[in-house]
């Protein structure tokens, strides 16, 4: 049974998120009612879930950019250059900026 | 004194491309057959929808090099290749498995591989022509990565579809059978080991096997993997039938960070 907004069925639990405030979920906004029909036991297994595909996911990432800067380290060509500060100074964006200019 | 030249981003292009020319990155994908090795390659790196496969050796023994073409907007498009080393027939005939098993050996002590993935199907509980195969190619193994594939198939088989995970009897269950199977499978290899379970038709902890690839491939040919990769969260928790398309934005919006489109300011120049 959907809810109406502002009430939830017992034994569910109702989540809100601020809109536009970059991600910050809250629990207390009357506004844009969020996986209303889901039980909580299942609500906090999701969460938990994504949360823990994003820190591994973040990992990755940020491995991948150490390997980069390793490659970059053994290059002939590439240790002349200034291309390990800026490895170093924008991290992923640097991954992705190489993805978009090899169009991958 | 002058310091080292500004290097433009057509060196390192360069220099990449070059680098997948010269060496592609390369995964031995060795588990009996039925266990999913292509589905979970393909899930990881997109090799069923965006490339076209040359397929070198036997029918039952494929070095698979997937060329991912590149859609440039300027200059030529680049192939960056990725290059996979199967034997789909593994386990279904002993008397053919001999020369599977020689082949991989062949590649791998040659030291060809970046990673291996030794796939295994969560259901399976019989272990023995794996702990076999393991053993004998134990010498010729770098570091070993473990995947348990399928727990969505996992008994009692009630699959949580509304938010894509396992049921908590399935997930009492995989957390069983990873401790069973890391404990089989691990005492036949020389160095350490991990195991992580997933499901590639999911999507379900693919982020965590990803992850476990990369850690387990030589330090400098990472980014490489990573520049392939073609799955995020977002595929993950859009199979997650009990959400809506919104709740599915919101939740994305609020927690799916490492996918996120980096604007163009924030990009070096």
């Amino acid at each position: 049974m959907a809810s109406e907004r502002g009430g939830a069925p017992s034994g569910v639990l109702c989540i809100y998120f601020r809109s536009n405030t970059g991600g910050e979920a809250v629990s207390d906004l009357p506004e844009e009612p969020l996986l209303e029909e889901l039980p909580q036991a299942d609500l906090e297994r999701l969460l938990g879930q994504l949360k823990e595909e994003e820190e591994h996911a973040q990992r990755a990432r940020l491995s991948s950019v150490e390997s980069l800067k390793a490659w970059v380290a053994k290059h002939p060509t590439l240790q002349q250059t200034t291309l390990m500060e800026s490895i170093a100074l924008y991290g992923p964006a640097f991954l992705e900026l190489l993805r978009r200019a090899l169009g991958l | 004194m002058s310091g080292p030249k500004p290097a433009p981003l057509d060196l390192i292009v360069k220099a990449a491309e070059e680098e997948f020319n010269r060496r592609p990155p390369t995964i031995c994908v060795i588990g009996l057959s039925g266990v999913g090795k292509s589905s979970t390659i393909n899930a990881m790196f997109g090799t069923h929808k965006r490339v076209s496969a040359t397929t070198r050796g036997t029918n039952r023994f494929r070095t698979d090099v997937f060329e991912i073409v590149s859609q440039r907007m300027e200059g030529a498009a680049i192939k960056c290749a990725l290059r996979v080393l199967d034997a789909p027939g593994l386990g279904e005939d002993v008397s053919l498995d001999e020369n599977y098993l020689s082949r991989y050996r062949h590649h791998l002590k040659d030291k060809a591989c970046d990673m291996v993935l030794w796939i295994v199907a969560a259901r399976n509980r019989a272990l023995a022509l794996d702990q076999q195969y393991l053993t004998r190619l134990a010498d010729v193994l770098p570091n070993v990565l473990i995947g348990i594939n399928q727990v969505d198939l996992v008994e009692p088989l009630n699959w949580n579809a509304g938010i894509n995970m396992p049921s908590r009897e399935q997930d009492k269950a995989v957390k069983e059978i990873v401790e069973d199977r890391h404990a089989k499978l691990s005492k036949c290899l020389r160095g350490q080991c991990k195991t992580v379970a997933y499901s590639a038709l999911k999507y379900y902890n693919l982020q965590s096997l990803f992850a476990a690839c990369l850690d387990v491939s030589p330090p400098d040919r990472r980014w490489m993997f990573d520049l392939l990769k073609s799955f995020s969260t977002h595929d993950w928790l859009n199979k997650a039938k009990g959400l809506s398309a919104a709740q599915k934005q919101q939740l994305a919006r609020a927690y799916i960070k490492s996918d996120e489109k980096i604007s163009a300011e924030s990009l070096p120049g």
